[in-house]
C-alpha cells in the first residue's frame, strides 16, 4: 500500500517537474508508465483521457487525478495531484526573488514587459491553433460570434449560454427530426 | 481579497470545459478589467506559468502569487485541486453511456469554439492593456510563429524576457 503511494509522490513529481505543453505531451508519458507501475491497461488509460477532456478543471491535472484514484482511491488522488502541481509552484514561487538580484533588478521593467508580450503571442497561438483543429464551418461561425459577443463585453457565462443553446438545441432539433422521419 | 482570489478560481475551474484557457479568459475578466492587475502584471504572471512545468494552468498559482505573495499562490491552487477531484468522484457516478448521448456530445463540442474565442479575446485584451508597442507586437507575432513551428513555450518565454530587458 505504502509503495503505490511513493510511487504516485513519484511519478507526480517526475512528470510535473519534466512535461512541458499541458495534457497532450503528459498523456503518452502517462500512457507508458501506468503498465508498469500501477498496473493500469494502455486502454483504461485512454477511457480516463477521455474523461480528463470532459470534466472542468485542468486536463492534465484531471488525467492524472483520475489515474491516481483508480490506483489508490481518493487519499491517492489527493497525493498524485499535490505532486504533480508542487514542482511548477515551487518555481512561481521562487521566480520572483530572481528579480531582485542586482543586473535582474535593474532590468526587471523590460524582462516583464517581455515576457507579458511573449505571453500574447503564446495566447494568440492557442487560439490559432484551436482554429486549425476546428473541422467544421460552423464551429468556425460560432467561434466567430462568440469573438464579437466577447468584444462587446458580453460576460462569458452569457456566452457560454449561447453555446449550450446552439449546439444544444442544434443536437435536440436533429434528433427531432431523425424521429419524426 | 484572498477569499475573492479563491471563490473566482473556484467558479471559473468549475466550468472551466475546455481546458486551461477558459480559466484563463475568466481571470483576466475578474482580476485585469476589475483593476485588481494590470495588463502587464496578468502578462507576466501567465509568462511565468508558460515557463514552468507540469499543468498549463500553472499560471494560476503565479497570478495569486503576485497578487497576495506565497499565500496567494496556495490560495488559487486549492481551488483547482479541489474541482479537479470532485470531478473525479461524481464522474464514477455517472453512467458510461450517458457521455454517448448526441445532446452532451454536441454541448461538449461547442466548448471547442467557446475555449478558442476566448483565447483571441484574452490575446487581444492583454494586447491593448500592454499598450501596443511596436516591438512588443513583434516579440507577439514571433512568438506566436515559433510557437506554430512547436517551438517550447518555455523557450518562448525566456527570448521574451532577453528581448526585453535589452529593448523595451
Amino acid at each position: 500500500m505504502q509503495n503505490r503511494y511513493l510511487k504516485i509522490i513519484g511519478h507526480g513529481l517526475t512528470l510535473g517537474a519534466s512535461v512541458f505543453g499541458g495534457v497532450s505531451v503528459a498523456y503518452p508519458a502517462i500512457r507508458r508508465l501506468a503498465p508498469s507501475s500501477f498496473d493500469l491497461n494502455e486502454s483504461e488509460v485512454d477511457g480516463l483521457y477521455a474523461f480528463a477532456y470532459i470534466l472542468p478543471g485542468p486536463s492534465f491535472l484531471n488525467l492524472w487525478g483520475a489515474v491516481c484514484m483508480r490506483v489508490a482511491g481518493l487519499p491517492g488522488a489527493i497525493l498524485g495531484e499535490v505532486a504533480l502541481l508542487l514542482p511548477s509552484t515551487l518555481i512561481v514561487l521562487l521566480l520572483p526573488q530572481l528579480g531582485r538580484i542586482g543586473w535582474l533588478a535593474a532590468h526587471s521593467g523590460g524582462m516583464g514587459a517581455g515576457a507579458a508580450w511573449a505571453t500574447v503571442g503564446l495566447t494568440l497561438a492557442a487560439g490559432l491553433d484551436g482554429i486549425r483543429k476546428m473541422k467544421q464551418r460552423k464551429d468556425l461561425l460560432a467561434a466567430a460570434i462568440l469573438l464579437v459577443l466577447g468584444a462587446l463585453g458580453i460576460h462569458s457565462m452569457a456566452c457560454l449560454a449561447v453555446v449550450l443553446l446552439l449546439y444544444g438545441g442544434a443536437a435536440l432539433w436533429e434528433s427531432r427530426r431523425g424521429v419524426s422521419a | 481579497m484572498l477569499l475573492k482570489l479563491f471563490l473566482t478560481v473556484l467558479s471559473l475551474a468549475s466550468y472551466s470545459f475546455g481546458g486551461a484557457s477558459v480559466i484563463l479568459a475568466g481571470l483576466e475578466r475578474e482580476l485585469v478589467q476589475s483593476g485588481q492587475l494590470s495588463a502587464h502584471q496578468f502578462g507576466v504572471a501567465v509568462a511565468m506559468g508558460n515557463a514552468t512545468p507540469g499543468p498549463l494552468a500553472a499560471y494560476v498559482p503565479a497570478i495569486g502569487q503576485m497578487m497576495a505573495g506565497p499565500t496567494g499562490a496556495l490560495v488559487a491552487l486549492a481551488p483547482l485541486i479541489l474541482v479537479s477531484l470532485a470531478a473525479i468522484i461524481l464522474i464514477r457516478l455517472v453512467p458510461r453511456d450517458w457521455f454517448d448521448r448526441p445532446l452532451l456530445k454536441a454541448i461538449l463540442r461547442g466548448m471547442v469554439p467557446f475555449a478558442v474565442a476566448l483565447t483571441l479575446l484574452v490575446a487581444g485584451r492583454l494586447a491593448v492593456g500592454s499598450g501596443l508597442q511596436p516591438l512588443g507586437i513583434m516579440i507577439a507575432l514571433v512568438a506566436a510563429g515559433a510557437r506554430f513551428f512547436k517551438v517550447p513555450a518555455v523557450a518562448i518565454v525566456l527570448a521574451g524576457i532577453t528581448v526585453g530587458a535589452f529593448f523595451l
